[in-house]
């Protein structure tokens, strides 16, 4: 009996957990990650979800294959998205996450422009959609 | 001598430059994107939104018919926006009928650099500056006007 309580609350425990998680991204972030996953789906048999986690990793990592004056998406927007960026040319860039610009990642458009341009000049290709929905979910929960 | 008085035509034509273009920009509906908004939105959300009169048009159509390698830099735009956006550079260019030519000094009818800072009447001016001044951490490079012209 004691066993069958304590397996419940983990389960409700994991459950709120969950949609805390859920909770943290905002429905305008949630479309367009809908949208993305869609697209993974399609793309990816063994797509199983974005991970903040994952979309840290990609934000810091330096790349070899783009433009190498901007190795890493990190190059631009500083190694924490919190604070604001620079361009290339010296133009400011504002927060990229979402808890300090908060219409970040509501336009689907303006998203895959940005996403279009910046993988391919850092990337030197196009970013997946996996690549894409953890770069939003990390922001998104920063 | 000489350079005081290039000095001083050249801050004349600049001034005359900025002058008409916040004339221009006042009389502009705030509601919709036209096509100075969609050119300052777009190519001012990476750097300062150069004057369209300080390039010849054949500049500007050089310079936007290949957004996707805009220096080292993918800055495609789609279609429509970037037809709307070369439309607007080439009317107001240095060369453009009625527009201030003050920065074709220098430069042949075919003559199509690709930046303002090689443009004569840019180097002119620029000739005394200190290069150590360009790599500032606030200004950075050449291209950023505004790291030395504002604030």
């Amino acid at each position: 009996m004691k066993l069958i309580i304590r397996i419940a609350a983990a389960a409700c425990l994991a459950a709120s957990l969950a949609l805390v998680a859920q909770a943290a991204v905002g429905p305008g972030q949630q479309a367009v990650l809908d949208s993305i996953a869609k697209l993974a789906k399609q793309t990816d048999p063994n797509f199983s979800g974005f991970s903040a986690e994952r979309g840290n990793a990609f934000f810091l990592v330096h790349h070899t294959t783009g433009n190498a004056e901007t190795p890493s998406c990190s190059t631009c927007h500083t190694i924490n998205p919190r604070n604001e960026g620079q361009t290339t040319v010296g133009k400011a860039i504002a927060p990229m996450a979402v808890s300090r610009t908060p219409d970040r990642f509501t336009d689907l458009t303006k998203v895959e422009k940005w996403f279009r341009r910046n993988c391919d000049t850092v990337l030197g290709r196009q970013c997946t959609p996996q690549e894409k929905g953890d770069f939003i979910t990390f922001m998104s929960g920063l | 001598m000489r350079t005081q008085f290039t000095a001083s035509l050249a801050v004349t034509a600049i001034a005359a430059v900025i002058g008409s273009w916040l004339a221009a920009g006042a009389t502009q509906s705030a509601t919709m994107r036209d096509p100075q908004e969609a050119f300052r939105q777009e190519c001012g959300a990476c750097h300062w939104a150069y004057l369209p009169e300080l390039l010849p048009a054949h500049s500007w159509q050089k310079i936007t018919s290949d957004l996707s390698h805009h220096f080292d830099q993918n800055a495609s735009l789609d279609a429509t926006t970037t037809r709307q956006i070369t439309d607007y550079l080439t009317r107001h260019a240095a060369d453009a009928p009625g527009a201030n030519h003050s920065f074709m000094r220098g430069l042949s009818a075919s003559d199509a650099p690709l930046r303002v800072t090689d443009t004569p009447l840019w180097r002119a001016i620029h000739e005394e500056v200190n290069p150590l001044a360009f790599t500032q951490p606030r200004v950075k490079t050449k291209a950023n006007c505004m790291g030395c012209h504002q604030g």
